[in-house]
């Protein structure tokens, strides 16, 4: 190998090990029996399903709401919306939290006519929709300016109407940025906890997400909280494997 | 391209706060490892302290006393640990971090429901009525394990069933009491079981329903140094202890 790489190499080190020791110091500390048995645990069970719920509501809202702001997005420049898309990713989770609490708390904007939707299962919705949307719509935006106009007027030419391009040339060629965005969105909103822990409170079965869990059982059933832990770990790699190879498709 | 540079200077500040919070000088006075209830009263002794003895000032970590037990075990730099149960305090001494022999009972507060003002909870048995939200500790840490001896107590007064209807009631078991109080200041939550110590400081920002003796439950305190902390953590709890401290425990809404 060439100096020059080896140097490169050892300069890149150093954060990588940063941001994989803490991972494995993660694994390191639980078993694969600890977290069998955190997956038996009817908590844990009850923590995962409503995560599971919640984040596949929060992804075909994503889709349904998401995809038309893209095109939107992609059709133009929009420099206010794009640094209001952009905003949720660079906020902190607290801020948020706080921020839809402004809005649909009792006090709040919304919330003072009458509409409550604090301690909901929607509120965690709208929690995880406020936090991952910008993800999924940011990546569907990259893949719709990708794709090469010439190709679309191609196809008018030869007599293909709007429908005809969107569902044989749009979508195709955008699919795996699009998909990229889904699983990248889907990560987030299981991950999500500050908005939630803020906005939507913490009850088994009805807002108790498994992010929530981790964070009550890591003050007094640290071994619990670490196996529900690397089962959120291995869910989020799954996601992250699944997107990088919709990515390799498209290189 | 633009934007990107934007967005980078946006991440930076949002960072700053974080890094400057990380490097401030912790060297100089003592590192105390607080229950998150105990903040605000600990800053307040740590300033009288500085002033009669002369010290720099301390770094305060506060948080779930449980939370904090863990960290001081996993290795977290601490010559003070004040704990809300001694439950927690039990596990340090366990890891054989803290001598048994220097736990010190610190100082007392009894719980109390912290109404949102306009709410419809005009007393206690109010908590037991459809439709009120109510929200507690979660029963890991010690606010939420006395919040349901709390409940048991009231239920001799209330009717058998009072524990029942209060627990259905609850929309939240926050994950310390801190965050039970930020629902019912916010306005979210009706009511919230807290300590009496940490409503002291709000006024008239909500109302409180203090416990009758033959149902109050009352958190106690404890405190001791770290067996290999600085040499000034043992004076330290000794003078949180002493009378001249008193006042301001009092001040706080602790009793001694």
């Amino acid at each position: 190998m060439p100096l020059k790489n080896r140097l490169v190499v050892v300069l890149a080190l150093p954060l990588l090990a940063l941001l994989s020791l803490p991972l494995l110091g993660l694994l390191g500390r639980s078993s694969v029996s600890d977290v069998w048995q955190a997956l038996g645990s009817d908590a844990v069970q009850q923590a995962l399903g409503l995560s599971i719920m919640t984040s596949a509501i929060t992804l075909v809202l994503c889709v349904v709401l998401g995809t038309p702001l893209a095109i939107w997005l992609s059709q133009g420049t929009h420099p206010w919306a794009t640094l209001i898309v952009d905003l949720p990713t660079v906020l902190p989770p607290a801020v948020a939290g706080l921020a839809l609490l402004s809005l649909f708390g009792r006090t709040g904007w919304i919330g003072s006519h009458g509409l409550l939707l604090a301690f909901t299962t929607t509120a965690v919705v709208i929690a995880q929709l406020f936090v991952a949307a910008p993800l999924y719509v940011r990546a569907t935006v990259v893949a719709l300016n990708g794709i090469d106009r010439d190709i679309g007027h191609a196809a008018t030419i030869d007599g293909a109407d709007m429908w005809q391009q969107w569902r044989y040339i749009t979508i195709p060629l955008a699919w795996p940025g699009i998909q990229a965005g889904i699983a990248l969105a889907l990560a987030r909103a299981l991950g999500e906890f500050g908005a939630t822990a803020l906005f939507a409170g913490s009850l088994p079965g009805r807002t108790r997400t498994l992010a929530l869990a981790i964070y009550v059982a890591a003050e007094t059933e640290p071994a619990a909280a670490i196996a529900m832990s690397v089962v959120l770990l291995f869910t989020a790699m799954a996601l992250l494997f699944f997107m990088k190879n919709k990515n390799d498709v498209v290189q | 391209m633009q934007r990107r540079k934007f967005l980078a200077i946006i991440a930076n500040l949002a960072v700053w706060p974080a890094v400057t919070a990380c490097s401030a000088p912790t060297s100089s006075g003592l590192n105390l490892t607080v229950a998150s209830s105990l903040n605000s009263v600990m800053q307040a002794l740590d300033k009288a302290y500085q002033s009669t003895k002369n010290t720099p000032a301390a770094s305060i970590q506060a948080g779930g006393s449980g939370a904090l037990a863990q960290q001081i075990i996993d290795g977290a730099a601490s010559d003070v640990f004040a704990a809300a149960d001694h439950a927690s305090m039990d596990k340090v001494v366990a890891a054989k971090l803290i001598d048994a022999s220097a736990v010190k009972v610190i100082a007392h507060t009894a719980l109390v429901v912290a109404v949102r003002p306009g709410a419809n909870v005009p007393d206690l048995a109010a908590l037991a009525t459809a439709g009120v939200n109510v929200v507690m500790a979660d029963k890991t840490v010690p606010a939420g394990k006395y919040g349901l001896t709390l409940l048991k107590n009231l239920a001799k007064t209330y009717g058998a069933d009072y524990e029942t209807h209060v627990t259905a009631n609850v929309v939240s078991y926050e994950a310390n009491v801190k965050a039970v109080l930020q629902k019912v200041t916010n306005g979210d939550a009706d009511a919230g079981i807290v300590y009496a110590s940490d409503v002291v400081a709000l006024g008239d920002k909500i109302q409180v329903l203090t416990i009758p003796a033959e149902s109050a439950v009352i958190a106690e305190y404890v405190a001791a140094p770290l067996r290999n902390a600085a040499s000034n953590a043992a004076d330290f709890v000794d003078f949180i202890t002493s009378d001249s401290a008193k006042t301001i425990w009092q001040q706080h809404g602790f009793t001694v």
